[in-house]
């Protein structure tokens, strides 16, 4: 058995976990070479100098920490609140703002107070009736239209006909 | 420890918020994950300063746990891949290494006052070594020989096929091994 060989097989060895047939090997190998047999037992402390390091506990200030991270993190989201809060506070955007209002008011006035309404319903009225206007004015326009196509055509109609005459008297 | 039933009514009772369900969630994991950034960093307050953000990123996570997975492998896979990720962007690397704190580690109070300096003495030389190993290899050391997990679970946390895992191992015993090895010619260590 070669050295890599042997540490390819170290961690069943150690384990216990080796096959009877390598476990062998793995012997015969360790009475012949002695760096691999310090390894071995290099590797086998290690492994329990490591099993038995002793746990550190976690100090009451980082306890108190983790626990107060659900109350940081909702702060965090707090403070983007207050940002775009404070942004649009901003005297830059104080004439869009006060348009916004006077908008605002404008339109509570027309679907809330009963003047508003009957407001609304004149602009309703207003709107209709200019509505019915462009109506008829586009129904007389396709009036026009007609009688335009109409004299149009009778015209081509009467210089068809005055063509032969006119033929017939250039040739007398 | 509770059982993965309970932590799973633990994680959902975490989602609605309820402070004492995080309470629960805090006591049972704090020391394990404080313990295996320590072993990790080899300094206590990196290690608490990585214990609190990996706490700040389980509960921003929290609310997208997928319960078909099981919560405590999901949750060290996430402390392992910011450990390694906080590795990787140099927070760590000034006080590694070279600097190892020399933090006084309580042996067990049945030892008389020479085998706990000789403990005391292996520990430090193990944990100095530790940090000498690259982070993959460091954390299969955590996981296996201080954690005592399984290879099913190293496995699962890794995300690695089984023999992968055992075969890290291997690797990472042995390159201790040999660093151990190196120092007791030089100077003389475990005792």
């Amino acid at each position: 058995m070669t050295c890599q060989r042997f540490e390819s097989l170290l961690l069943d060895y150690l384990e216990q976990t080796i096959a009877s047939e390598d476990l062998i090997e793995v012997e015969k190998h360790l009475k012949g070479c002695s760096r691999c047999a310090e390894l071995a037992g290099l590797m086998r402390c290690e492994v329990e100098i490591l099993r038995t390091m002793p746990e550190v506990e976690p100090g009451n200030e980082l306890i108190g920490r983790l626990l107060a991270i659900p109350d940081k993190q909702s702060q965090q989201k707090f403070s983007i609140f207050r940002f775009l809060t404070g942004f649009f506070n901003q005297p830059a955007w104080q004439p869009v703002l006060a348009t916004l209002t006077v908008f605002m008011i404008m339109i509570s006035f027309l679907t809330q107070h009963p003047r508003g309404r009957s407001f609304q319903k004149e602009i309703s009225r207003m709107v209709h009736s200019g509505y019915s206007q462009v109506e008829r004015l586009y129904a007389r326009t396709g009036q026009v239209t007609y009688n335009v196509e109409s004299l149009a055509s009778s015209v081509f109609s009467s210089i068809k006909t005055l063509a032969p005459v006119k033929a017939r008297v250039e040739t007398k | 420890m509770v059982s993965s039933v309970e932590l799973e009514e633990i994680v959902k009772n975490c989602q609605l918020g309820r402070p004492e369900a995080w309470t629960q969630l805090v006591s049972n994991f704090a020391g394990r994950i404080f313990n295996m950034a320590f072993r990790f960093t080899g300094n206590r307050e990196e290690a608490e300063d990585l214990t609190q953000e990996v706490f700040v990123k389980l509960w921003t996570s929290l609310p997208a746990f997928d319960f078909q997975k099981n919560f405590t492998p999901w949750f060290l896979t996430l402390a392992k891949n910011h450990f390694i990720d906080a590795y990787r962007k140099d927070k760590m690397r000034k006080s590694l290494r070279e600097d190892f704190e020399e933090h006084r580690l309580s042996g067990s109070s049945q030892d008389n006052p020479e085998t706990a300096f000789l403990k005391e003495e292996n520990y430090q030389i193990i944990q100095k070594q530790l940090l000498k190993l690259s982070p993959e290899m460091r954390m299969v050391i955590i996981l296996r020989d201080i954690q005592d997990k399984s290879y099913e679970e190293i496995s699962e946390i890794l995300s690695l096929p089984l023999g992968t895992v055992k075969s890290r191992v291997n690797r990472a015993r042995l390159q201790l091994a040999n660093n151990l090895q190196a120092i007791r010619y030089k100077h003389g260590g475990l005792t």
